[in-house]
């Protein structure tokens, strides 16, 4: 279940095991995603994992998000771009392909911003499915996922979960209204 | 009484896959049945919200089961 930012900082913060697992989980994706965007290396991926996420709160130990200081995305996002740099940079000091980071590093710096917004939209859908998978009924969900986003045709779905097809579009409609929702409820609590 | 659209035809509509004599006969009713053309806005606008995150969230969820992957096989040589 997605618990704000806010609250989930909050309880990382104060030590909480379950909250930080939640955490990295929540956001484990978006970052080995981002750092594959920007052409790290699956060897890279826990080094960025530990930092971005020790970041949060290395900085400053007595570090509290304010929602209405920034949108969180925008906070993460610098977050992320300085640590996928700061690994650039470790690279760059022991490797001979300089030129190569050097292009890579350049192509972060014009392209980030932008990318990370498109990614952090993806982020937000992948959470509301995931929402959507934990919180509706398992046929309801699955009547989904095979209908609209694993391309089956009606009739295939419902023999394949022993529903009628009048249910495989019921299904789909209520788990589109719950993604709609997730999705405004999720995003909702950022300040522009 | 007129015949209202099955989910069934407003999903092959949408997507294009009807037959083009069926087509026809659809957008014949649609220009009759103000229920129906509601129906088929509402499905046009839930196939876009749907289509702005498809591939994004195919390709998300492939790298990150990809990478997830790479790294529990590392994890097990270790």
């Amino acid at each position: 279940m997605y618990t704000t930012n806010s609250e989930l900082l909050e309880k990382v913060r104060a030590g909480d095991e379950s909250a930080w697992r939640l955490f990295r989980d929540t956001y484990r994706p978006l970052i080995y995603h981002c750092a594959k965007q920007h052409g790290l290396t699956p060897d890279d991926y826990p080094e960025l994992e530990q930092i971005v996420l020790l970041s949060f709160f290395r900085v400053n130990p007595n570090f509290v998000y304010d929602p209405r200081k920034g949108k969180f995305r925008s906070y993460l996002g610098i977050i992320m771009k300085n640590c996928i740099s700061s690994i650039f940079r470790h690279k760059k000091q022991r490797s001979e392909m300089n030129k190569a980071l050097e292009t890579q590093e350049k192509e972060l710096d014009d392209s980030f911003e932008e990318e990370w917004n498109r990614e952090w939209k993806i982020h937000l859908f992948w959470l509301s499915m995931k929402n959507a998978a934990e919180q509706m009924p398992e046929k309801v969900f699955q009547a989904f996922e095979l209908l609209e986003m694993k391309g089956g045709r009606a009739p295939e779905v419902a023999s394949a979960l022993g529903i009628s097809i009048p249910s495989v579009y019921n299904y789909r409609k209520k788990v589109i209204d719950f993604l709609r929702e997730n999705i405004a409820e999720i995003s909702g609590e950022e300040v522009e | 009484m007129m015949k209202h659209l099955t989910d069934a035809t407003i999903d092959q509509f949408v997507k294009k896959q009807l037959p083009d004599s069926e087509r026809l006969s659809v957008r014949f009713h649609l220009a009759l049945c103000r229920e129906c053309s509601k129906r088929v806005r509402q499905y046009h606008d839930d196939e876009a919200f749907i289509g702005t995150y498809r591939e994004g969230f195919a390709k998300m969820n492939s790298s990150f089961s990809h990478i997830q992957d790479f790294l529990d096989q590392k994890e097990a040589l270790k």
